[in-house]
């Protein structure tokens, strides 16, 4: 008789997570973002180090100047060493983007999993609720908050405003991928055998839904960073005095700067384009590592 | 002994549960299963065979507690499992297990199988953490797969194998009866008979119990010693195997018996199929759920609904008996 517990595959490891990133090793623009996305972080880490100047530091005789060998990429309208600036802004940045997809992911997986778990008036009631705060005009909505929580200047409240109104497509997703997991036979198996409602959620559920709101959620790290930019842009992000792309972007809004000094502008303006480009390509890079299904995709 | 009783059980789905639809009182019903009563003794096996949709699985899942019965008592040794308390279920949830049809979607992909088979294991207690290794590597032994895959995960492994390694988790916890829904229905033929033959060894060396859900008769004439004919959420013909092989009674019986195809050498002319569709499980029809479809239906069966009634050593629920 044909014996079907023949060894067929040679003993290679194959966690799903090593399947996952055998697949990403292969996508090379997700590869360059990671890359991109690293160089990114180790900069914010190592600010001080790579720092010139105090980045706050204003130097009195030195205004807008152009690049020189002393202030590789010049000064602000202020005499702040503009290199300096954007290092120490990547911190801003980052930190923004990573505590946002925190708060994304906390708010936004429980509220899915609780209304896709329990259904009904559960679900009903943090549905609408997500459907509320997902009809709130984003940035207009984030001015005001900002604004009356005399937050002008408070990192911490820009960011806690950002990740109180982004978590809403996580929720959906997360809700989604729920509903068609619970039903599941592995899942009915494990009610079967008498798993409680935690363990369901935290060992059948989650790790399986995970997949789509991962990336759901590298992506909305850039947009978090652009929230951040655009807020401080305006003036109601981080304080003046802290260094952050948004801030130094807002010195583009004179015809002046626009025209004749591009030192000021667009260093930050590339800043903030290569992270949010790099985030998405991981992002791409991940929904095709996990979930090869999908096309466009050669088997590995 | 009876092990197992399920008496006028009645399992009704709501179709359109929104809010605005219950506003409207349009909330319409799936009525999967419309009044069943059944017993199955200690060591049997009794098979639930129907078309799809009639039914069968929603049995097996509601007497395992998977769903609440709409309406209608299940007992497990005499005792009604809806006037248990909370910590009688989850102990009986060692008692009765279940076997999935579909071994692509019944084991969590992000699992181990040693996780897989261990999870019951602890939350139950069934051994103590020194025992757990050999205990799993026995099981697996038993239902015949390699002990070297312990930390292989089910993507690695063909449907037949993901099938045993299924089966060894419903054994994990010492059950003594099992609801095998479509066990083998979803695998290769080839693979089938070892499935098939795994079950009945299994059986035979743990004393198990089967409620065993089927379409296929040759694969129930294998495994059952009784057999019941579904159609709509109800039971029409229950018995023998030996029995019900050998005469089917019902025309709907009858009409499934006919339909299995023959290796003769006039292929075309032995078997039939029925003709039209089984009624909408939302709207009942009145009388016989079968008049649609029965060739010697008449008036009564339009009317009035039969009731199973003792016919030669079984029940059979026909007008024309």
């Amino acid at each position: 008789m044909y014996d079907e517990n023949v060894e067929t595959t040679k003993e290679i490891k194959s966690s799903p997570g090593t399947l996952v990133w055998r697949r990403f090793r292969h996508n090379r623009m997700a590869l360059i973002g990671l890359g991109m996305l690293s160089i990114i972080v180790l900069i914010s880490i190592l600010a001080p180090l790579l720092a010139t100047h105090d980045p706050n530091k204003i130097y009195m005789d030195k205004f807008r100047q152009p690049p020189n060998d002393e202030h590789i990429l010049g000064t602000d309208s202020l005499g702040r060493d503009v290199w300096s600036r954007l290092v120490y802004g990547s911190r801003v940045s980052m930190t923004v983007g990573i505590t946002a997809v925190a708060m994304y992911l906390l708010i936004g997986v429980t509220i899915g999993t609780l209304a896709a778990y329990f259904g009904g008036v559960v679900d009903m009631v943090l549905m609408r609720l997500t459907d509320i705060v997902m009809s709130f005009p984003f940035l207009l909505f984030a001015l005001v908050i900002v604004a009356t929580l005399e937050g002008e200047g408070n990192i911490w409240v820009v960011m806690g405003v950002i990740g109180l109104l982004g978590w809403t497509t996580n929720a959906r997703l997360i809700r989604g991928q729920i509903l068609s997991l619970r039903d599941k036979d592995y899942v009915q198996s494990a009610r079967a055998l008498g798993a409680s409602h935690f363990r369901i959620i935290f060992k059948h559920l989650l790790p399986n839904a995970m997949a789509p709101v991962l990336v759901a959620s590298t992506l909305s790290m850039a947009f978090a960073i652009m929230t951040e930019a655009a807020l401080s842009f305006l003036g109601m992000g981080v304080p003046p005095t802290m260094a952050s792309w948004g801030s130094m972007l807002s010195e583009a809004n004179s015809r002046l700067v626009m025209d004749r000094m591009p030192w000021l502008w667009v260093p930050p303006g590339i800043a903030v384009l290569v992270s949010v480009l790099s985030i998405n390509f991981v992002g791409d890079g991940l929904r095709d590592a996990l979930d090869p299904k999908q096309k466009n995709n050669k088997e590995v | 002994m009876k092990l197992l009783e399920v008496n006028n059980l009645k399992k009704h789905f709501s179709v359109n549960d929104s809010f605005l639809a219950n506003l409207l009182n349009k909330n319409s019903q799936v009525h999967a299963v419309n009044g069943v009563s059944f017993s199955i003794n200690k060591g049997e096996t009794l098979s639930l065979v129907g078309e799809s949709g009639c039914g069968k699985s929603t049995i097996g899942r509601t007497i395992l507690g998977l769903y609440e019965p709409t309406e209608g008592e299940i007992s497990y040794c005499g005792k009604k499992i809806s006037q248990m308390s909370k910590k009688e279920k989850f102990g009986l949830k060692e008692k009765m297990q279940m076997i999935f049809q579909d071994p692509f979607s019944s084991l969590n992909p992000r699992q181990k199988v040693k996780d897989i088979i261990q999870e019951p294991i602890r939350s139950h207690n069934i051994v103590s953490r020194e025992e757990e290794k050999d205990y799993i590597l026995n099981l697996l032994d038993k239902v015949g797969v390699d002990g070297s895959y312990l930390n292989r995960y089910p993507h690695q492994f063909s449907g037949g194998q993901r099938q045993r390694i299924g089966i060894a988790r419903s054994l994990s916890m010492e059950p003594d009866f099992i609801v095998a829904d479509e066990p083998i229905s979803a695998l290769d033929v080839s693979i089938q008979a070892q499935i098939l033959n795994l079950l009945m060894d299994l059986q035979d060396e743990f004393d198990l119990t089967f409620l065993f859900i089927a379409h296929d008769l040759s694969v129930v004439k294998h495994i059952s010693d009784r057999v019941a004919i579904m159609y709509l959420g109800k039971i029409f013909e229950i018995g023998d195997k030996k029995d019900i092989f050998a005469e089917p009674l019902h025309p709907y019986t009858k009409a499934l018996f006919n339909s299995i195809p023959e290796l003769t050498t006039t292929t075309k002319e032995n078997f039939s199929v029925l003709s039209g569709n089984v009624p909408d499980p939302i709207q009942l029809p009145q009388g016989c759920y079968f008049h649609s479809r029965c060739k010697y239906a008449e008036k009564i069966c339009l009317k009035k609904e039969p009731e199973l009634k003792e016919v030669n050593g079984r029940k059979v629920a026909c007008h024309q008996l």
